[in-house]
């Protein structure tokens, strides 16, 4: 089978590192990463149509223009944000749609306050010679016992199945 | 890269309005090995840090 997933998210990724965006992979494939697979699901708890990938950024002024930047080399329009006179990082979400895939890039996790703590503890994974960083099991369970939502209940539960001293 | 034409800037709101197709084989297929092979390389570069302890001027 081809691998153009692949080889795109990863040359996401490079891209991301390139302009020293600082991100952390959650959602789905963290939790995959950690042990537990399942298909992408919407909030309501649905198959979703795309895969997802949720990264979250640190909302720094800083980094929030190193996304741009990171955005604008994967080739999407992203002048009327670079030129907003009062950009607001901590308010800014960002979603785009590949031919397979789909991205977001998140302000805020709920349940993890300090996007500097967790980018500590991440792992970070070396794939094709691309670094890829993802949120720690830790945090991962950490911010799945703080919603509400049903989906997060559930891999919640999976992830205390599999790791019952987290 | 191909992409659709859909990137949205959200202040608070999450909804995508761009119509999605069904998850393909192929994708599911690539997501999953996307997943092996970053689980392969985390055991690898942990393995690999291991021996460098080992082989270090302080091992025994």
């Amino acid at each position: 089978m081809e691998e153009n997933l692949i080889q795109s998210i990863l040359m996401v990724c490079q891209i991301l590192n390139k302009h020293n965006v600082r991100y952390l992979i959650v959602g789905g494939i963290a939790l995959a990463f950690h042990g537990y697979y399942r298909v992408s699901k919407m909030s309501n708890g649905l198959p979703a149509d795309k895969y997802d990938f949720d990264f979250w950024y640190d909302p720094t002024y800083e980094n929030y223009f190193n996304l741009l930047n990171a955005l604008e080399e994967l080739g999407i329009n992203i002048s009327e944000f670079k030129n907003e006179q009062t950009p607001n990082p901590k308010k800014s979400f960002f979603t785009h749609e590949f031919e397979e895939y789909k991205v977001d890039f998140l302000p805020e996790i709920l349940g993890l306050e300090r996007f500097g703590k967790s980018y500590l503890s991440k792992s970070t994974p070396v794939l094709r010679g691309v670094e890829i960083k993802i949120l720690s099991k830790k945090d991962l369970i950490k911010s799945k016992e703080t919603t509400l939502r049903k989906k997060d209940k559930e891999d919640l539960d999976e992830l205390k199945k599999l790791f019952p001293d987290e | 890269m191909e992409r659709y034409m859909s990137f949205e800037h959200l202040k608070g709101n999450s909804t995508l309005s761009s119509p999605r197709n069904k998850t393909s084989v192929n994708s599911e297929y690539q997501i999953l090995k996307f997943i092996e092979l970053l689980k392969a390389s985390e055991v690898e570069s942990r393995n690999s840090r291991k021996n460098r302890m080992k082989t270090g001027p302080y091992s025994k």
